[in-house]
């Protein structure tokens, strides 16, 4: 109820009520982009744009879902352009460095572990996000807003705009994939 | 078997480690440097209408484009003007026939 005064006054473009959502749900926000980016820097800079999209587009925003589920969606959906640019970015690097040119590939720090893992779960963490990070998008999606954000299936589905039955099928699959790829670096380093 | 059993449990141990992960948070003055940037985004996006502005060929191609304009209104102008004009001397013309020859009809009906 008190969201949804917010959320008027920001729609006639109040700032006071622009900085209580900031403040209420930026946690959030930066937990489910740093599950999906993998990099405190980066998450800090894509929570700042999912937010300035938020500001820029609250108009659209009908209340036809709950507004954490348009706002989980936000995050996703500039999580996985920012990969995607990132993505390119280093291709762009790779071939310009066959060319002679010098641009090194963008730092991409292998060894994440996210900040709320318990100390001794650490390298257990280390080596799943390293492994989650080769998924799919859509497994990627399923599995970290289940796994680091804690969301149901069915409110997973109600961010993926798809059903329960699919978040299932999804996360099942990226279970398997994870072992297998778990299985072989296992036996890589044996 | 055995083997294959302590993989699987090793295997369940990393897929179980986010089990009670604890929530990450941003950095202190999160809203401060959000705020920061959006003014930096605005202030940045006056500044390139600014610079479009004061270009070169940007204050080039408006002058042509407003030289082109006058010089269209200019021609279409003159153009109209001397339409009115052919049309002003036809008038004349018919006027002056058609009263020459009423005047001639005249002379002839009474001499």
């Amino acid at each position: 109820m008190v969201e949804q005064l917010l959320i008027e006054r920001l729609k006639q473009g109040e700032e006071s009520a622009f900085k209580d959502i900031v403040e209420s749900r930026q946690g959030m926000v930066y937990n489910t982009v740093l599950g999906l980016v993998q990099n405190a820097e980066d998450a800090e800079d894509v929570t700042q744009e999912v937010f300035i999209k938020v500001f820029e587009s609250i108009r659209q925003f009908k209340g036809e879902s709950a507004f954490s589920t348009w706002l989980y969606r936000i995050a996703v959906t500039t999580s996985l352009e920012f990969l995607r640019k990132k993505r390119r970015k280093k291709r762009f690097a790779f071939v310009t460095g066959l060319f002679g040119d010098n641009n090194q590939p963008a730092y991409d720090p292998a060894d994440f572990v996210h900040p709320g893992i318990q100390l001794d779960n650490r390298e257990n963490a280390r080596m799943l996000f390293q492994a989650i990070k080769k998924l799919p998008e859509n497994q990627r999606v399923a599995f970290s807003l289940h796994k680091v954000d804690g969301l149901s299936y069915q409110e997973v589905a109600q961010v993926m705009e798809t059903t329960v039955a699919a978040v299932e099928s999804l996360i099942h699959r990226a279970r398997q994939n994870l072992k297998k790829m778990l299985k072989d670096h296992y036996n890589e380093n044996r | 078997m055995n083997k294959h059993s302590h993989n699987e449990s090793d295997f369940e141990k990393i897929l179980s480690s986010l089990d009670g992960l604890t929530p990450a948070e941003p950095r202190p003055f999160f809203y401060t440097r959000l705020q920061a940037r959006m003014m930096k985004s605005e202030q940045s996006s006056i500044q390139r209408a600014m610079k479009l502005v004061a270009k070169p060929a940007f204050v080039l191609g408006t002058g042509i484009l407003v030289l082109l304009l006058n010089g269209y209104i200019l021609f279409s102008k003159l153009e109209q003007k001397q339409v009115q004009a052919e049309e002003s001397t036809q008038m004349l013309a018919s006027e002056y026939t058609s009263l020459n020859s009423h005047w001639n009809e005249n002379l002839v009906e009474n001499p």
